[in-house]
């Protein structure tokens, strides 16, 4: 079975990705895949059959991509297992495999859906967490962004108490695309979101947008506050918050398996915007994190600009890893 | 920090251990746990391969000429090859009658936060007058975020309202120069290494202005990127040293390994806390033992030193020994610990304290306040002689402070028990636990 087969099944798109979108992707992984199938490339030329060396410099190219250790490791494993069960030994046809592969990491059979989960009855609540410094606030207003253009009556929440400036960071983000910020004195981020909510529903929102200050994964009293935060997100609106994104920076490295661990554990985690992949980064580190903690990527960051934020899509990260390659 | 590398690494010695002497087959064994354990810490990928390398050879060259035991030998080996990688000497930063200092990187690194630490650590140290320049016109409010932390540490930021970072800095310079300041501290937008733009405009600033030093702010989180931006920054700039930022989390921040490795540029400081006082010299020996899970109880001390206040600690070690200790002693001694910031960080730089279980002891800050929120519902009366406190001051205290009898009594208990203990302290009945 072909490579593009594999694909269309997994994948039963219920849109036709824009064109734009695509191009966006390429411009953004440009850096990223030049250096990433340039070297796949380089590697099936400088060797014809697949020998120890060849495995050698694979596994390198993987590693430096900051998919999980473990997980390369596993995924050599399975690769040398297929080439010794499937005679391979040309490397131009191990390289369908390895794409392969590297799908199957990622998506295990299951059906995956980049749409956020809207709320029927009443606003939709995004609650935006993660590490500091990793692009929450810079997130949150392209994707209040993004909504506004659907024509959704968005609010964002200045939920960051902590960080000098981070307030008046999301307020001039908030005058750029014309859109409310919800902001208070009080130094708790459970009153202000709590507030927030409450304007939220009686002036009929359609989505809150919320900010939380960064905090490393293993600070207890900051991963308790957000245990709070979620609480009282969930008493004043039913089933909210209705998407937790953990925003992780594309620069990341083992450290993301962790995030994603120590915070799942506090909130319903149920989706990465992947941040600052415009850079020389690969984020590999996602495919770890799907593949043992099981969160899949919602959203990419491809640029500062407000427009700069866009679905992530398996088939076009991958498809742009390996363009030249296949 | 580092617990994985030094855990495994513990592990890999201890299999040595078994062995009589190091062999081509057994160091195989030994040397594919360090890798793995170097990779899963983020070490760049060739380092590793280098380091592995040269361990498992001079382990094995080693072998018929040493007496020491072969698992020593090998711990002896792998902490040269370490310090190696981590730099020997020690840099400082620079300190000249008159110093300009830019801190650069890409963005989230932590330059805004790590030039308001920097400007608190000269004026402790070298007892000089910094001022802030901000240059960061980019970013949405960064000049406010600069500002609020000038604000806080009481230290001017100047500041212009125009689009041109390198005229902002150069009059930045000249306004410190006209007023008495000595020490410039310039924060830079964050950019990509790759963003041409943005990094010509480092190299106008570069090429227009003298900097005494030039810094990398680099998160510790970073993974195998790190080598790209490292090289990225270090090609268009001269850079002079790197911070390292967020060590308080649980990366294991292995490009520690890679940037002095790679770049020969040596890394000045890490951060340790998002207070202002969170940063430290890097000791590369430190760094080692910390590694090999020896523990840094050198920096652990200088820590407490630089925070504590001493005429308070004179204090109560006074009144600790004629047996006087109460209540008001305890807050006091509560307020010390909370300045050290969080006390797993003090905990883990405990030699030992990963093989004791310490390393991932988690300590709410909150546990604390609610000590404090206890004894401060208490009357001066009641602190002094804790005796006197029953039922109905208890329930009294305990609304107060928001808590419930149950955690008042708790807290009596305790402090009664620890009076005891340092009864026996005294009376040298105990040894000192350390």
């Amino acid at each position: 079975m072909g490579i593009f087969d594999k694909i269309k099944n997994v994948f039963k798109k219920e849109e036709v990705i824009e064109k734009e979108e695509v191009k966006l992707y390429d411009k953004g992984l440009e850096k990223t895949r030049v250096e990433f199938t340039s070297k796949l490339g380089k590697l099936s030329k400088k060797y014809r059959e697949v020998t120890e060396e060849y495995f050698e410099e694979l596994e390198e190219i993987l590693i430096m991509a900051d998919i999980g250790v473990n997980t390369v490791m596993d995924f050599m494993d399975r690769l040398k297992k297929r080439v010794s069960k499937e005679h391979i030994t040309d490397t131009e046809m191990l390289k369908e495999v390895i794409v392969d592969e590297l799908f199957i990491i990622y998506v295990e059979g299951e059906s995956l859906t980049t749409k956020i989960n809207y709320n029927d009855n009443g606003p939709t609540v995004v609650l935006f967490v993660g590490v500091n410094g990793v692009g929450k606030t810079t997130s949150i207003a392209k994707l209040a962004y993004k909504l506004k253009c659907e024509n959704k009556k968005v609010m964002l929440v200045a939920g960051d108490t902590f960080r000098a400036g981070a307030i008046e960071q999301l307020d001039e983000w908030g005058k750029r695309i014309e859109c409310p910020v919800i902001k208070s004195e009080s130094k708790d981020p459970s009153s202000v979101i709590y507030d927030a909510l409450k304007i939220a529903k009686e002036d009929s929102y359609d989505v809150v947008l919320i900010d939380t200050a960064g905090r490393l994964q293993n600070k207890v009293n900051l991963m308790k506050e957000l245990e709070k935060i979620n609480k009282v997100i969930g008493n004043q609106i039913e089933g909210a918050p209705h998407e937790t994104l953990l925003v992780i920076d594309a620069t990341t490295g083992q450290n993301g398996i962790s995030q994603a661990k120590s915070f799942k554990e506090i909130t319903n985690i149920t989706g990465i915007v992947l941040t600052k992949l415009d850079g020389t980064a690969k984020g590999g580190i996602v495919l770890a994190i799907k593949e043992n903690v099981n969160i899949p990527v919602k959203l990419v960051g491809l640029g500062e600009r407000k427009e700069d934020l866009i679905p992530f899509d398996i088939e076009n990260y991958i498809y742009g890893l390996f363009k030249d390659m296949i | 920090m580092f617990e994985n590398i030094s855990e495994r690494l513990q592990g890999a010695i201890h299999k040595i251990k078994g062995y009589g002497k190091i062999t081509e087959d057994n160091i195989s064994e030994i040397m594919r746990e360090v890798r793995l354990a170097l990779l899963e810490s983020d070490v760049n990928y060739k380092v590793v391969k280098e380091f592995t390398n040269n361990v498992k050879e001079k382990a094995l060259g080693l072998e018929v000429a040493s007496s020491l035991k072969p698992a020593e030998m090998f711990v002896k080996i792998l902490k040269d090859e370490l310090t190696e990688l981590l730099g020997k000497e020690k840099v400082s930063l620079v300190n000249k009658n008159f110093n300009v200092v830019m801190l650069v990187g890409l963005q989230g690194s932590g330059k805004t936060t790590h030039v308001g630490k920097l400007g608190n650590w000269v004026r402790k140290k070298y007892k000089k007058n910094p001022l802030f320049v901000a240059c960061d016109i980019y970013r949405p409010a960064a000049i406010d975020q600069l500002k609020q932390l000038g604000r806080k540490l009481n230290i001017p930021v100047y500041s212009e309202d125009i689009k041109d970072a390198v005229k902002i800095a150069e009059n930045g310079i000249k306004y410190a120069r006209e007023n008495g300041y000595d020490y410039v501290f310039i924060d830079t937008a964050g950019r990509l290494h790759i963003d041409d733009e943005l990094m010509n405009e480092l190299k106008r600033m570069n090429d227009a202005l003298t900097f005494d030093e030039i810094l990398l702010v680099i998160d510790s989180m970073i993974g195998q990127d790190a080598i790209n931006v490292i090289e990225g920054f270090n090609n268009e700039l001269p850079l002079t040293g790197t911070i390292l930022t967020k060590l308080d989390g649980d990366s294991k921040g292995g490009v520690a390994l890679s940037v002095r490795h790679l770049t020969h540029i040596p890394i000045k400081f890490v951060g340790t806390s998002e207070k202002l006082d969170g940063i430290m010299e890097f000791d590369s020996d430190r760094m080692v033992g910390r590694i090999l899970g020896e523990g840094d109880i050198q920096s652990l001390i200088e820590h407490a030193e630089e925070v504590l206040d001493k005429d308070i600690a004179m204090n109560t070690a006074k009144r600790l020994n004629s047996g006087k200790f109460d209540l008001e002693d305890f807050l006091l001694q509560l307020n010390q610990i909370k300045k050290l910031g969080p006390l797993e960080n003090m905990l883990k730089l405990i030699p030992g304290a990963a093989k004791m279980g310490l390393n991932n002891v988690n300590i709410d800050p909150k546990d604390i306040a609610h000590i404090e929120a206890i004894i401060q519902s208490m009357t001066p009366k009641e602190r002094k002689n804790p005796d006197i406190i029953k039922a109905s001051r208890k329930q009294r205290i305990a609304k107060g402070s928001g808590t419930s009898v149950q955690d008042v009594n708790r807290l009596l208990n305790q402090f009664e028990m620890m009076k005891k203990m340092m009864k026996q302290f005294k009376n040298g009945n105990m040894k000192m636990p350390f």
